[in-house]
């Protein structure tokens, strides 16, 4: 796909969470759209619906209203198994907590998601060649358990990246992290962008938001501003 | 599913039990529990069938042999019966075809046979020269009386082992000459030795010619039963009939009056004695399969915890792909996979504590390829069954919720 090329297109989304008969509104109606290949960030202070919007955009959670388009297809209806077949093709997910399985090792934690995979690939040369890239060669039978955070979140994004999925969505990926493992983490980032990955990284920091192409600020469930970061601190390695 | 992620799902799966064990130690427990109730009590229920089965080839009453017995067929086990059975009823049965032999036995309990100081209470049987044949009963010391001895009356005994050792030790028997009721029985054999089946010691008897045992003994011309050998077991049935009829118009028994013999077929007994323990078996293996249900409650509150354990796994394993069915799937296959280990456990211990059992009970308990089906079957699908209720709960897990 070209990179102009619309990959995610949402119209006015909205999410409501019910309990106890309390409705709160997370998301009030968000329009956005997110081209092939974009390095995105969405910034916002805590509570203000970025976590919540990259869960819909990774289909991890449903939509009130609106319309979702991912790769020219609506997929705001999509029930468990269709959501789930491209949650595993078309999406890699980096959370803050990393969500390693603590007992097994960095080489079964990478191949997780290929045991819901319908590829034929060998998968596991492919986790070698992506532990190797990311630094990881040593570690490879390590338990999860006896890596440092740095170590932890970039075993995650290798299991992210495994499935060679076309956009890694990450949920504040250095928010337990050291300067120095944050530092690894986003070269990592700028990396797998440079591979032509789409990247959308939810964030409060700015300093880590001005890594990405576009950032896109909210504000009470709603996109307050988008800003295009023609990358003065951008720096490759 | 391709043959790599079944074996990676299966690795998985087993790998998951280990991370953790303590789960999948208490559900294992609970379930060897219940294996070892369910396979011990059917090996009981084996082991007494089994052994019925012990006593009458103990008896050379095999599958092949009938007895026809004096007296009318009665509700109880022991009692007085008429004497009916002739020796020309004998010659007759001997007519019969597939009939190969015919063993003619007179017999009233117990006696008491003295040699000097010594005594010993005995079952003593008034038989014929091929007793120890149509038996099949060899003899250690001696010989067995010849149809000279049995047509001459001679006061010839052959005694069995319980016999011999009671009364001579390790003395020579053979040419003494034993006291029973005030006569003296020469002594010219004694059997081999079979032991005993429970409390029951099949070697103290002693066989004399049946017509020395109605001049001496038991003054009659009857027999109590005959022993009837057949040519092969599937012939016993039509005998068996041949036999009835004949006797029935030898005996003028006219319809709808009582026979004043009956007839036993070895699985006739088979049933009858296995019947009571087995009723006694089915009691214990309902319990046993209480107990599996409980082994299954176990699980099921395992794999709730374990599952509450996993709730981030699973979440993450959904945001990574991971279908509904997939998880539900992973649950309930870790449920089989504890119940079909737990099986082979519970089947090795219940292997080991039979055979301390049998050891210190002299009750021979069996482990058959059905009980190990049963074991494996009924521990795989109820610890699977049991563990679709966590399995579906999984559904319930919202990664939304849980990766923030």
């Amino acid at each position: 796909m070209a990179k102009k090329d619309a990959f995610i297109r949402l119209v006015d989304i909205k999410k409501d969470y019910v309990s106890a008969k309390i409705t709160t509104k997370v998301i009030r109606g968000v329009s956005v759209t997110i081209n092939y290949g974009e390095y995105i960030s969405i910034m916002a202070p805590s509570g203000m619906g970025k976590t919540t919007l990259m869960h819909i955009i990774g289909l991890l959670d449903s939509i009130s209203s609106g319309t979702y388009i991912l790769n020219n297809e609506d997929v705001s209806s999509f029930k468990d198994k269709k959501a789930s077949m491209i949650r595993n093709k078309i999406f890699g997910f980096v959370f803050q907590q990393f969500f390693l399985i603590d007992k097994a090792t960095v080489m079964e934690n990478v191949l997780l998601p290929t045991l819901y995979s319908k590829e034929k690939r060998d998968y596991v040369s492919a986790a070698k060649d992506i532990l190797d890239t990311l630094g990881l060669s040593d570690r490879v039978y390590y338990k999860a358990n006896e890596l440092s955070g740095g170590q932890k979140q970039r075993v995650a994004i290798a299991r992210a990246l495994i499935n060679n999925p076309e956009c890694v969505l990450a949920d504040e990926p250095t928010g337990n992290l050291d300067s120095q493992a944050t530092e690894e983490v986003l070269k990592i980032f700028d990396r797998i962008h440079s591979d032509g990955k789409t990247i959308i990284m939810v964030t409060h920091d700015p300093q880590v938001a001005k890594r990405a192409d576009k950032i896109i600020k909210m504000k009470d469930g709603l996109i307050s501003e988008i800003l295009s970061n023609d990358k003065p601190d951008k720096t490759y390695f | 599913m391709r043959f790599y992620q079944t074996i990676s799902l299966i690795k998985h799966i087993f790998k998951s039990l280990l991370y953790y064990k303590l789960y999948t130690i208490f559900m294992t427990v609970a379930l060897v529990i219940s294996i070892i109730a369910i396979a011990s009590t059917y090996s009981v229920g084996e082991g007494a069938y089994n052994k019925i089965k012990n006593i009458m080839d103990s008896f050379g009453f095999g599958a092949n042999s009938l007895l026809v017995v004096s007296g009318a067929k009665q509700r109880r086990a022991f009692g007085t019966r008429k004497l009916s059975l002739t020796a020309k009823d004998e010659n007759m049965i001997k007519m019969v075809r597939n009939v190969t032999s015919v063993n003619a036995t007179i017999a009233n309990g117990t006696h008491y046979i003295k040699y000097k100081g010594n005594m010993t209470n005995t079952f003593i049987d008034g038989s014929q020269s091929n007793w120890a044949k149509v038996r099949n009963w060899r003899i250690s010391i001696g010989r067995f009386f010849s149809p000279l001895d049995y047509n001459m009356k001679k006061n010839v005994i052959v005694i069995g082992y319980y016999v011999y050792k009671s009364l001579f030790g390790s003395r020579d028997p053979l040419g003494r000459f034993v006291n029973i009721g005030g006569s003296y029985f020469k002594i010219i054999g004694v059997l081999q030795k079979k032991g005993s089946i429970g409390a029951f010691n099949l070697d103290n008897l002693a066989v004399i010619p049946a017509t020395t045992f109605m001049s001496l003994i038991y003054h009659t011309q009857y027999f109590r039963y005959f022993k009837v050998n057949v040519n092969s077991p599937q012939n016993v049935d039509s005998a068996a009939d041949t036999i009835a009829y004949l006797l029935k118009k030898a005996h003028h028994i006219s319809k709808g009056s009582a026979d004043d013999f009956h007839i036993i077929k070895p699985i006739q007994i088979i049933e009858i004695a296995s019947k009571a323990q087995r009723s006694a078996s089915l009691l214990l293996f309902v319990i046993a399969a209480i107990s599996m249900i409980v082994g299954g409650v176990v699980v099921m509150n395992m794999m709730l915890s374990y599952i509450e354990k996993k709730r981030y796994e699973i979440a993450i394993k959904k945001s990574f792909g991971a279908t509904n069915f997939d998880i539900m799937k992973e649950i309930s296959l870790s449920g089989a996979f504890v119940g079909f280990f737990s099986s082979i456990l519970g089947l090795c211990l219940t292997y080991i504590l039979i055979n301390i059992l049998s050891k210190l009970t002299h009750f021979d308990l069996y482990m058959n390829f059905t009980v190990i089906l049963i074991s494996i079957l009924f521990s795989t699908s109820v610890s699977f069954l049991f563990s679709l209720i966590p399995a579906y709960k999984t559904i319930q897990i919202k990664p939304a919720g849980i990766l923030t």
